[in-house]
């Protein structure tokens, strides 16, 4: 289980600091958006486990495909959910900051930023969930260590009660992570009332 | 001293605001009053700089209004209070942005009654401390003129009068102009030393009146001088001659 909570805390933590800069340039940087916006389109609607191939072509059987496969799964999520929160900004609360000539950083700082985070947090614990879901199906196939591999060679000798172990880890894993998720929601977004 | 010269505004091929002339000397608070919908908050969009006008100048101590400026803030009707920021907070925005210190944001939040809950969010305050909060936050970025939106529109008629009352003394003691844009004749000859009526779309001010109505503290009072209502029924007739026309222009 620490290998697959491994992996994909790097996966994760690999999608987070692409997609989150890379979404706000899209939503606030019209030309960064009409380059860029076509091609991460049309890469979203391919599932994660379509790149498998090419992730055993491109990194061997091991951490690579697994880390690869959990860091595809949470980007476009990740991405397009902070290009979402930051088109939903009221215009009148970017009106007042304009109002008191508020510096393009202040700006980004204490509006942009927090008015968008509820979005872009949301869109964190959603990547999250698919790259636990990404992990497992990345060892199942390419690799010698994780739940997914422990069940894949649970299956293969029969151990039923190994598989099912296997899958109650990762509902409780996965649970547990979306639980730490909900009170860092609830302690940055006090003033919404987060509760979901 | 802020002036408007033949200001027009057009938007989507429709002419919203047509040859608008004002000249509002410095310290007048004067109200826009004029039906809904009839470009009245366009006009304080384009005093405020949020917008540029499609023919016309508008100068602010003559200087022409190109872009937003802190020294034309503007208050909208449902206060716009950054809701991840506390009372004080959001006042603070205000001070950073002008590069000042921000310790003396409690300072703003007291002139409005208002810093006894200045660490509590926009959502446990209510509709009227919410528009102190606002007030506060404008006048804390020191404008020279402040743009009211239907500021007191969304309050309950219990505490509008109250509110009013207390905001109308707070701006004329900082000597603040103040451009209030209203549909409700009571607030508008409460607040305002002169009153623009607006005509209907393609909006142009008709009528500038000079109300001479003894202001007191509470809005309520002005009903006490006569003088209250025959400017009402001024107003009333010449909104009612307005719709008379443009019925007789459909026909």
């Amino acid at each position: 289980m620490t290998v697959s909570l491994l992996r994909v805390g790097i996966g994760f933590g690999l999608a987070s600091i692409i997609a989150i800069p890379l979404g706000f340039c899209m939503a606030l940087n019209l030309t960064s958006r009409n380059f860029l916006f076509p091609f991460f389109n049309f890469f979203r609607p391919i599932p994660p486990i379509a790149w498998m191939p090419l992730a055993i072509l491109w990194f061997g059987i091991g951490h690579g495909p697994a880390v690869f496969l959990t860091m595809i799964a949470a980007l476009f999520t990740i991405l397009f959910s902070t290009m979402m929160g930051v088109e939903e900004i009221s215009k009148e609360h970017l009106n007042i900051a304009r109002c008191f000539q508020a510096s393009k950083w202040l700006t980004f700082k204490e509006v942009i930023f927090p008015a968008s985070f509820p979005s872009l947090f949301h869109g964190l614990r959603m990547g999250f969930g698919l790259s636990w879901m990404a992990v497992v199906g990345a060892e199942m196939i390419a690799s010698t260590s994780g739940l997914g591999h422990m069940i894949n060679v649970a299956q293969d000798s029969l151990r039923t009660d190994i598989v099912i172990i296997g899958m109650f880890t990762i509902g409780f894993t996965a649970y547990f992570c979306d639980f730490i998720f909900k009170k860092i929601g609830a302690h940055f977004m006090i003033w919404r009332d987060y509760r979901a | 001293m802020l002036s408007l010269k033949n200001v027009s505004f057009s938007y989507d091929q429709k002419v919203i605001l047509k040859n608008i002339n004002l000249e509002i000397k410095s310290g007048e608070i004067i109200s826009l009053l004029g039906p809904s919908g009839s470009g009245k908050s366009t006009l304080l969009n384009l005093i405020s700089g949020l917008a540029t006008p499609s023919s016309g100048e508008i100068f602010h101590n003559d200087i022409q209004v190109l872009a937003p400026s802190h020294s034309r803030v503007i208050i909208f009707q449902d206060h716009q209070l950054f809701p991840w920021k506390t009372a004080i907070e959001n006042i603070e925005f205000a001070l950073k942005a002008q590069n000042k210190i921000t310790n003396t944001a409690i300072n703003f939040l007291a002139m409005v009654k208002m810093q006894d809950f200045a660490h509590l969010y926009p959502h446990q305050l209510s509709g009227g401390m919410k528009q102190r909060v606002g007030i506060a936050r404008a006048i804390a970025a020191d404008p020279d003129i402040l743009l009211l939106d239907e500021p007191f529109a969304s309050l309950d008629p219990f505490i509008r009068h109250e509110i009013a009352g207390e905001i109308m003394s707070l701006v004329k003691e900082l000597k603040k102009t103040v451009i209030l844009v209203t549909h409700n004749i009571e607030e508008a000859l409460f607040v305002g030393e002169k009153v623009c009526l607006f005509s209907t779309r393609p909006a142009t001010i008709l009528e500038e009146m000079k109300i001479e109505i003894k202001k007191t503290k509470h809005l309520i009072d002005i009903k006490k001088d006569p003088r209250y209502f025959e400017y009402e029924s001024y107003i009333y007739k010449y909104f009612s001659s307005l719709k008379d026309l443009k019925r007789e222009e459909s026909l």
